[in-house]
């Protein structure tokens, strides 16, 4: 049965880990917004956006992110330092990710994923999607389980507690799943 | 923590409007180290109505820049907007405009309608249309330690 849902969970998460071009950039929309300096914060709220391109989008009501700067002074601070990383990001209300994965064949495939409350931190890397979370493939959905993690570092996806996978009909057509032989009798 | 202000009100050309000063600037300086905090600057400059006084508080300018320096005098943020409210007392500023914000340092960028700068908590209240640009990596591992 674990070997199955293992089996599963690889189909709905085809997505395999490849050297993924990641831009530099973060694009945040919002009506409102507070950035305080002094610490990184960055608070938006009402028709937030976030678009990481290659990595994610993301909509959500709320958005509290920390990005720190470096403050030694005459310093720029640039991707790969601790103070051009985002430390921390928490996204409320009616959130909505996509996940963009480069497929093994160069091909770039999509998750969709919906919850309540969406966390990360920079210690762990993993995006943590809570509050009913929802995921959506090309190969099928995931739903009634408890969190959904994505760890940004191998761009892979796993699940915590029980849950409720509806593939796709065709996905599993050519499977050799339910295309093996077995022992019912032949037909005359 | 005391601050002085150290200012300078510099008047170029004859005021096209009484009590309008053009090309308006003042820095304003930390009182126990005296470097520059804070440098505003603009294309024009009214006291704000009730302002009286050889400095008045509050300013009514256009084309305001708004800088703010590090510790070594370096540039941080800057502030740019058609026109604005400046009080270089508290040093806040606010507009109910558009405006851009931008810091070479991590590459932020950031426009809007409407803000408030909390000069004294270093933050920024915007009320409409926010956009952040920033360079920044949501996936980017810790370098190596030596």
């Amino acid at each position: 049965m674990i070997r199955i849902a293992a089996l599963l969970l690889t189909v709905l998460f085809s997505a395999v880990t490849a050297t993924a071009q990641l831009q530099d950039r973060i694009q945040l929309t919002a009506t409102n917004a507070v950035l305080e300096f002094q610490d990184g914060v960055y608070h938006l709220w009402d028709h937030v956006r976030v678009e990481s391109p290659g990595v994610l989008n993301l909509t959500c009501d709320d958005l509290r992110a920390v990005l720190p700067q470096d403050k030694t002074p005459g310093v720029t601070t640039t991707p790969g330092t601790a103070a051009g990383r985002l430390q921390s990001l928490v996204a409320t209300g009616h959130v909505e990710i996509e996940f963009f994965q480069i497929g093994a064949g160069g091909t770039t495939n999509v998750v969709q994923a919906s919850g309540d409350k969406a966390e990360y931190g920079a210690t762990e890397e993993v995006l943590i999607l809570t509050g009913n979370p929802r995921i959506v493939t090309s190969s099928g959905t995931m739903t009634g389980t408890d969190a959904l993690l994505y760890d940004m570092k191998t761009r892979s996806m796993r699940n915590r507690g029980p849950y409720r996978i509806e593939l796709r009909s065709d996905v599993l057509r050519n499977s050799v799943l339910f295309n093996r032989g077995t022992n019912a009798p032949k037909s005359r | 923590m005391a601050l002085a202000l150290a200012g300078s009100v510099l008047a170029q050309a004859p005021a096209p409007a009484p009590g309008t000063i053009r090309n308006w600037g003042i820095s304003l300086r930390d009182g126990a180290s005296g470097r520059v905090q804070v440098r505003f600057s603009s294309t024009e400059a009214v006291p704000a109505r009730g302002g009286s006084g050889l400095m008045p508080a509050v300013w009514e300018v256009t084309g305001l820049r708004l800088e703010t320096f590090r510790a070594d005098e370096s540039a941080d943020f800057v502030i740019e907007a058609p026109a604005c409210r400046v009080n270089v007392t508290t040093r806040d500023a606010s507009s109910p405009g558009s405006f851009v914000a931008h810091r070479d340092s991590d590459g932020l960028r950031l426009t809007g309608i409407g803000f408030n700068f909390d000069n004294a908590r270093q933050r920024l209240v915007v009320s409409n249309d926010v956009r952040i640009e920033i360079r920044a990596a949501l996936v980017q591992t810790q370098p190596a330690k030596k």
